[in-house]
């Protein structure tokens, strides 16, 4: 059993004596990655750069007048617009010279207002994605703006005309009273004449509630059913006789009082509420607002440990096998087992320094939470680092050279940095290359950590079956693949 | 030279020695047997048909140039190699199922510097120590054991001339600095059988004669040691010599008798007179011819025997009387004999190198 301690131990103390001995290369560990963070953090603009714009069209035309009035009045951020420039080609050209970076295209005004949507184009020549994804979104978000004036100055003509309409049902409805009242009278060849009057004034109202359907439909108010109401009581006040009896009338009332509601509504309604019924209010659920930096802070945690573990691994085993100490061991009572158990424990102490280290960096310099959970912190880390380990060894024994082993530890550093979450949100990885995203411990290492950290909860058991999954799996390869490659060097 | 060491290091070459007593240990038995050993490397390279017997208590020298195989049969020795063809045995065992005992039993040093250049000397021997089961501590800490390989570590240290230089990282340390912190490392557990591949290799030749002294101290104490060289002089210092060309043992046998071999006899030197008669030498009993003239005039004569022949010789030539002529016994060096054996290996007239080499001598003595 003594034995069975002193030659692995002889191997963590080897290790540590050895970084130990290096104390720029621990130092570069901790405050590398931490200062590429900060540095980061510090020149990191949240704000979208602004975009010189040119817009295509006559100066003289409604359209461009309309544009300007919108860039005036909407006080647009992140566009500064140049003025016009008549010439399409001309304005392409500046885009090419990159003297602009947008150009705005209008549509000719016959191609406005014929029953078809018109097309503005907007030209961008930035190889950046994510500024183009900024123009797109900028262009939508201009488009929506101008259709919305567009609803909004129809709607304020439509409120000018409910005006008359108002005061023609109320003239209509003032009728109506007259009828109601002349019902009881005996002048039927008077009532019979007003009540003709009135058939004719409600045609009328129909024909205005049906001109302004589409809007009153904005506003949910069933226009049509108006209309058809309007036609209905028309018809039975010009179908009354003198034998028939008005026993309608109060129907007709009721119907002329909601239209009379419905107008008043469409009239005293804000054409900018009618137009965007809906504004957005985000509300954030976790603990601490999540700025660039805090986001990645445990990313970059996370990243550093498999990176510091890969490389560490698989360059201590292929450097004792290119130096001959791998054929010493084999030659000394030293099982494989022991040697893995002596090196893993030895990169899993400096390991977690690093992450000692840059945890506390982290957390005081960024204001990122501390885990609500230290022993699911310690032991994600210790997890990660040992999945990252076995990964090393792999590595060390496909690896002939140091080159060969460095190449490789970058190739997961590479993988890490696009598949882990770090680069892009997870969930626009699909399947089955969402796999290779599982398959790095970095991306089980910085959805565990936001968990801890960012969002204070546990760490999800996926995340502890899958570092434990891949722990195993490569550390059970790595026993059976050193040995093999130390035969064959 | 700092006394041998005879203190137990620790525990583990504490074990040793009791094996040594309780079998295996016998001073002439075979620790190392090898009968028709193949192992041949994609292009024809390697080893073939290795034969040997390396005896309990003795210096056996693998000699030969450098890509000749040696290292290739040290690998197969240590199971760092498996033989394709032929049986190996080390301890009785064949190497590659040798049990943590025999591996206990061994001490390796390797062409390379395998030790860890990131290190101290004395932390790389105590990683070396702790592989073979000393534990590693500092002195604050409690244990026999570990004061005990400390001790070893101290003695291994003052042994190779090291003990000022303990601190300095390997990496910062002179090749020759390595190279004895190697053999340290080597002895560390105090093994049985030590394999040491090119031991001297970029030592200074004062310090090598200190180590081969070390070897023979290793000697008497009835440890086994196998020393590749390509040092073909180092060749006198073993017991039993190994002539390795081309993946193939020419030769194995002590010294002067590969020396006698390879000259078709004993050289004598005979100098003194301004004109020897050479006719009336060549007739003298049991010279074989001349080998050539030497610098200062004389002659150098091949002779069957060369203690038997001198006393002839002397007779001859009435040197007995004469202050001035000289007979002597000529040691050719290790050089010579070597080239001498692979050159007849390579004109496939190895077996009977006496028969090209009388030739040649009587054509010499002809001309002369």
């Amino acid at each position: 059993m003594r034995d069975l301690l002193i030659r692995p131990a002889a191997f963590v103390r080897r290790e540590l004596v050895a970084t130990l001995r290096q104390p720029w290369l621990l130092l570069s560990l901790v405050l590398g990655p931490f200062l590429v963070l900060f540095v980061f953090g510090l020149g990191y603009s949240r704000d979208f750069p602004t975009l010189t714009t040119v817009v295509v069209g006559d100066e003289d035309s409604e359209l461009v007048s309309r544009v300007n009035d919108f860039v005036a009045e909407a006080e647009v951020t992140g566009i500064d617009y140049v003025g016009t420039e008549p010439d399409r080609e001309v304005a392409l050209q500046r885009l090419r010279d990159d003297e602009v970076d947008l150009v705005v295209v209008l549509p000719p005004e016959d191609e406005v207002g014929t029953g078809e949507r018109a097309i503005i184009e907007v030209h961008k020549r930035s190889t950046d994605p994510v500024t183009g994804a900024q123009v797109e979104v900028a262009a939508e978000t201009a488009m929506h703006e101008i259709n919305d004036q567009v609803v909004a100055e129809v709607l304020g003509t439509v409120q000018d005309q409910t005006a008359t309409l108002a005061e023609d049902v109320a003239s209509a409805r003032d009728v109506i009273a007259q009828v109601q009242d002349a019902v009881g009278a005996d002048d039927v060849d008077g009532l019979l004449a007003t009540a003709e009057t009135l058939s004719v004034r409600l045609d009328t109202l129909a024909d205005q509630v049906g001109q302004a359907s589409r809007i009153a439909a904005l506003l949910g108010i069933p226009s049509s059913e108006v209309e058809e109401s309007l036609r209905s009581a028309s018809e039975q006040l010009a179908s009354l006789s003198r034998t028939t009896p008005l026993e309608d009338l109060d129907e007709l009332d009721a119907m002329l009082t909601e239209a009379d509601d419905a107008v008043a509504a469409l009239r005293d309604a804000d054409p900018e509420v009618l137009v965007r019924p809906f504004d957005v209010e985000v509300v954030s659920d976790t603990p601490v607002e999540v700025t660039l930096d805090r986001f990645y802070a445990p990313g970059l945690l996370a990243l550093m440990l498999q990176h510091v573990a890969v490389t560490f691994a698989a360059l201590g085993l292929v450097r004792e096998r290119r130096r001959g100490t791998a054929d010493v061991l084999r030659v000394a009572p030293i099982t494989t087992g022991q040697r893995l158990v002596g090196t893993t424990i030895a990169h899993l102490v400096l390991g977690a320094a690093v992450a000692a280290a840059l945890t506390a960096l982290i957390v005081t310099v960024f204001g990122v939470p501390v885990p609500v959970d230290w022993l699911q912190f310690v032991g994600l880390a210790l997890l990660t680092l040992l999945a990252s380990v076995g990964y090393g060894y792999v590595i060390a024994s496909v690896a002939r050279t140091d080159s060969q082993a460095v190449q490789l530890s970058m190739l997961m550093l590479l993988i890490a940095i696009f598949f882990s979450g770090l680069f892009l949100p997870l969930a626009r990885i699909n399947f089955p290359v969402r796999w290779v995203s599982w398959a790095m411990p970095t991306t089980h290492a910085f959805t565990g950590f936001r968990e801890l950290m960012l969002l204070g909860e546990s760490v999800s058991n996926f995340i502890w079956a899958g570092l434990s999954g891949l722990a195993i799996v490569l550390l059970a390869a790595a026993r059976v693949l050193i040995p093999w490659r130390d035969s064959h060097p | 030279m700092p006394p041998p060491n005879d203190a137990a290091p620790a525990d583990a070459a504490t074990d040793h020695a009791d094996r040594r007593e309780s079998g295996g240990g016998r001073s002439g038995d075979a620790v190392v047997r090898a009968r028709g050993v193949d192992h041949v490397f994609d292009g024809g390279r390697g080893v073939h048909d290795m034969e040997l017997d390396i005896p309990q208590g003795s210096i056996f020298g693998l000699v030969g140039p450098s890509g000749s195989g040696k290292t290739t049969m040290v690998r197969l020795i240590l199971g760092l190699l498996v033989p394709q063809d032929g049986s190996l045995e080390v301890f009785g065992v064949a190497p590659d199922d040798f049990s943590k005992d025999e591996r206990e039993r061994i001490g390796f040093l390797p062409q390379e510097s395998a030790l860890d250049p990131g290190l101290s000397l004395q932390h790389n021997l105590q990683f070396m120590a702790s592989a073979y089961g000393m534990p590693w501590r500092g002195r604050w800490m409690p244990g026999k054991r570990a004061a005990r390989a400390r001790d070893r570590i101290d003695e291994l240290l003052e042994l190779l001339d090291l003990s000022d230089e303990r601190g300095t990282r390997l990496g910062d340390a002179s090749t020759g600095e390595q190279r004895r912190l190697g053999i340290a490392a080597a002895m560390v557990h105090d093994p049985d059988l030590l394999v040491l591949d090119e031991p001297t290799a970029g030592i200074d030749p004062l310090l090598r004669e200190q180590l081969w002294g070390h070897f023979d101290d290793l000697r008497e104490k009835g440890r086994t040691l196998l020393v590749t060289t390509q040092y073909v002089t180092e060749a006198d210092e073993c017991d039993l010599v190994g002539l390795v060309i081309d993946g193939e043992i020419l030769r194995v046998a002590p010294p002067d008798e590969l020396r006698h071999e390879a000259f078709g006899g004993d050289l004598v030197e005979v100098a003194g007179q301004d004109r020897l008669p050479v006719g009336d030498l060549v007739d003298v009993e049991g010279v074989v011819g001349i080998q050539r003239r030497t610098a200062r005039g004389g002659l150098l004569l091949l002779v069957e025997d060369a203690e038997a022949t001198t006393e002839r010789l002397r007779t001859a030539l009435g040197s007995q009387d004469d202050d001035t002529v000289t007979v002597s016994t000529h040691r050719p060096s290790f050089d010579d004999v070597f080239v001498r054996l692979v050159r007849a290996h390579r004109e496939g007239d190895l077996d009977s190198p006496q028969r090209s080499s009388l030739a040649r001598h009587r054509k010499d003595a002809t001309d002369a």
